[in-house]
């Protein structure tokens, strides 16, 4: 016989084990509100059905999220990573990985968080969130990225990344092979803003607050395995044209260059309708890596510019 | 008394030296034993291409036959003669080949030798001809590999079938790239050799192929474990009298993959199926076991990375891949090989873990390992608002 007592302690742990297991794993039912959970501890797993996070997620190691299953993030949750560098390479590993989906949409004044769990954060505490080789169209909106290697990557998948900070890391966001809207979004202290990869699309970045970083957007293509924009022969038009959109943007104040090409970007590209910190050509090329200082590389076309700050560039409140 | 230590040096240096295995065997070409013929063993394949480190066998007993000693080890052996003024060749199917303590008996089917013919301004890559006894095939697959992997098995780097003229092309970027061109006797595709099957590896190989050069192969094959229908009429049989006990010793006459066994390493094999995001089995895919060693699962794409321990799933999803030892494997299913994933293709990791890894012991076998595929990037987040943008 059990006694009374010990019953209610092993009711009492079953109860809190339900709804723990239950806002860390299952989906809410429809039209029902994410369960408020405590703090969520994960270590190194795959997450195969349809989850939704709240409140603080703690994050050590490498989190997957199953090509079956879609992670849904509530407004306000603070995912953060400890830093454990079992390489020594000076990156944290700990790393929310997508293979599924990914919905974090958060709300203006209500960002989901993603950042370091040290004490004392710095520039890559923790890998990044990787969205990779998706089958969904994943949103992340109204999100804070700190303290990763990349705060955001995406390769080979659909995604729109919209409202979202980017700061304190080594990069903001990196993306290759991928279809991707970056809007209103603002990128400030990280050594690169946004980095591409590939030079592989369609890639849409427009109305974003390019800031502070010490290059600003940094463009390199793959050296093998080129598809989609591989097509020198445009018919007199920029290169990019229909396939890599940068326009709209507030691109300033780099400490480096406000936008830098990579080894072997050959080709000539269409970047005009930005504001680059100033109204006089010299100065706009000063901050331009690109032909103009290395004979090997294409010519950036960024007239004509926005003489002006564009208004409505960065975060904003909702678009 | 020192009759004991002196017993003992005297032991000491009497020990017989730990040789490893004899080989002997016969090399000869469609007209018969080829005297004067050598069988060379390199350490490895960069020392068979350079020259270098050989070791060469002595005479047999008769025309034709060898006999070479070596330490245990592993070993690409050839055979080269001269026959009529036509200088031979023959690569052993099998290498490379391991060497242990026991007796081996080997024959090697020589081919004649022939350079290939490389012009400038007809693109990049190879093309050629597959022959057997002067007739173009009229079937079988032409496969390229690295010429660094050394080992030239499975699909390799690309692989193309034969048209019905014996002719074949490779589009290639320059490099350096082995050649192996095979004819199933019984059905087309990828597969061991069979005893009756036709392999053929071309003497030139590795071929370095250089921007804008195109190089013209003509590719002689011989049946695998087949001397009476390779020698021509009258030609002396090699075997002799002690052939049913040379057979019995004969490399060619076990399967590749039981010789792998008997005398290579233990092979591991991993099977299991592939599956869409309903369960459905998912046909034609090709799944892929990287070693792990050096690079990540996300560098699976990366077309120098490529590696042979793949095959393709059946109409039921299935996969079987024989892998060449223990080790830690990253698995990968998809559509393409050696290149990064495209839109709409299927693609899948292996979900066992968060390292998409399964790690196996030599000899082992691992079944039932599902990998869930879907088609990547379905949708458009931007393509149609920037076609439009550009058509406006």
């Amino acid at each position: 016989m059990i006694k009374p007592v010990i019953r209610r302690v092993i009711f009492a742990l079953a109860l809190v084990a339900a709804v723990f297991y239950g806002s860390a794993s299952a989906a809410p039912a429809e039209g029902q509100a994410p369960f408020p959970a405590p703090s969520l501890n994960l270590q190194g797993q795959v997450i195969k059905t349809d989850t939704t996070w709240s409140g603080t997620v703690i994050i050590e190691g490498v989190v997957v999220i199953g090509r079956a299953a879609t992670l849904t993030i509530a407004p306000g949750t603070a995912v953060r990573f400890r830093k454990i560098d079992r390489d020594l390479d000076g990156t944290g590993d700990s790393e929310l990985r997508i293979l599924g989906g990914i919905i974090a949409e958060g709300a203006a004044g209500k960002p989901i968080t993603f950042a370091s769990a040290e004490p004392e954060p710095a520039p890559r505490d923790w890998s990044y969130l990787l969205i990779y080789t998706s089958s969904r169209l994943n949103r992340i909106k109204f999100c804070e990225f700190r303290h990763g290697f990349s705060g955001l990557q995406v390769q080979f998948s659909t995604a729109s990344v919209k409202n979202s900070l980017f700061t304190d890391n080594n990069e903001g966001l990196r993306f290759g092979r991928a279809d991707l809207a970056v809007e209103n979004n603002r990128f400030d202290n990280n050594n690169i803003g946004i980095r591409f990869t590939r030079m592989e699309g369609p890639v849409l970045i427009r109305n974003n607050e390019i800031t502070g970083n010490r290059i600003g957007i940094f463009l390199v293509p793959s050296g093998q395995n080129i598809k989609d924009f591989f097509e020198p022969d445009r018919g007199g038009r920029a290169w990019n044209t229909g396939r890599l959109e940068i326009g709209a943007n507030n691109i300033h104040n780099n400490l480096a260059y406000n936008l830098s090409l990579g080894e072997k970007q050959l080709w000539n590209l269409d970047m005009s309708g930005n504001y680059w910190g100033s109204g006089r050509d010299e100065l706009i090329e000063a901050g331009i890596f690109d032909r103009h200082r290395d004979q090997s590389l294409g010519k950036v076309i960024y007239k004509p510019f926005a003489a002006e700050k564009i208004p409505g560039a960065g975060i904003g409140t909702d678009r | 008394m020192t009759f004991i230590p002196v017993l003992f040096l005297v032991l000491l240096f009497c020990r017989q030296p730990a040789w490893g295995g004899v080989l002997e065997g016969v090399v000869f070409s469609h007209d018969g034993p080829v005297a004067e013929s050598r069988v060379i063993a390199y350490p490895d394949f960069e020392s068979l291409v350079r020259h270098e480190k050989s070791i060469e066998s002595s005479s047999g007993e008769k025309g034709g036959q060898f006999k070479l000693k070596l330490a245990p080890g592993v070993y690409y052996l050839v055979a080269t003669g001269e026959q009529d003024g036509r200088k031979l060749f023959s690569y052993h199917g099998l290498n490379p080949i391991t060497v242990s303590d026991e007796y081996r008996w080997l024959p090697f089917f020589l081919t004649p030798e022939k350079e290939p013919v490389c012009k400038e301004g007809q693109g990049t890559g190879i093309s050629g001809l597959v022959s057997y006894r002067d007739v173009p095939l009229d079937h079988g697959v032409v496969s390229v590999y690295k010429s660094r992997e050394g080992k030239f098995r499975g699909m390799g780097l690309l692989t193309n079938t034969i048209g019905d003229n014996g002719l074949f092309h490779f589009n290639l970027e320059p490099g350096s790239y082995a050649v192996v061109a095979r004819q199933k006797k019984k059905e087309g595709g990828i597969g061991p050799v069979m005893q009756g099957d036709l392999f053929c590896y071309p003497s030139t190989n590795p071929i370095v192929i250089e921007e804008d050069r195109l190089c013209d192969l003509a590719i002689e094959c011989y049946p695998r474990d087949n001397l009476e229908e390779y020698l021509a009429e009258g030609a002396e049989n090699p075997q002799g009298r002690r052939h049913e006990k040379r057979r019995h010793a004969s490399l060619w006459d076990i399967q590749p993959e039981e010789a792998q066994t008997r005398i290579l390493v233990r092979p591991a094999t991993i099977s299991g199926t592939v599956t869409d995001l309903n369960g459905r089995p998912v046909e034609n895919l090709v799944v892929t076991a990287y070693p792990s060693m050096g690079i990540d699962p996300f560098q699976m794409h990366i077309l120098r990375l490529i590696t042979e321990n793949r095959a393709r799933t059946d109409d039921q999803g299935r996969f079987r891949i024989e892998l060449p030892g223990g080790g830690l494997y990253y698995l990968q299913a998809r559509e393409k090989i050696g290149a990064a994933p495209e839109r709409l293709e299927y693609y899948g990791l292996y979900e066992g873990n968060r390292n998409h890894a399964i790690r196996i012991n030599p000899g082992e076998s691992r079944s039932r390992i599902n990998i869930q595929v879907a088609k990547i990037m379905p949708f458009s987040e931007v393509r149609e608002r920037l076609q439009g943008e550009e058509h406006d």
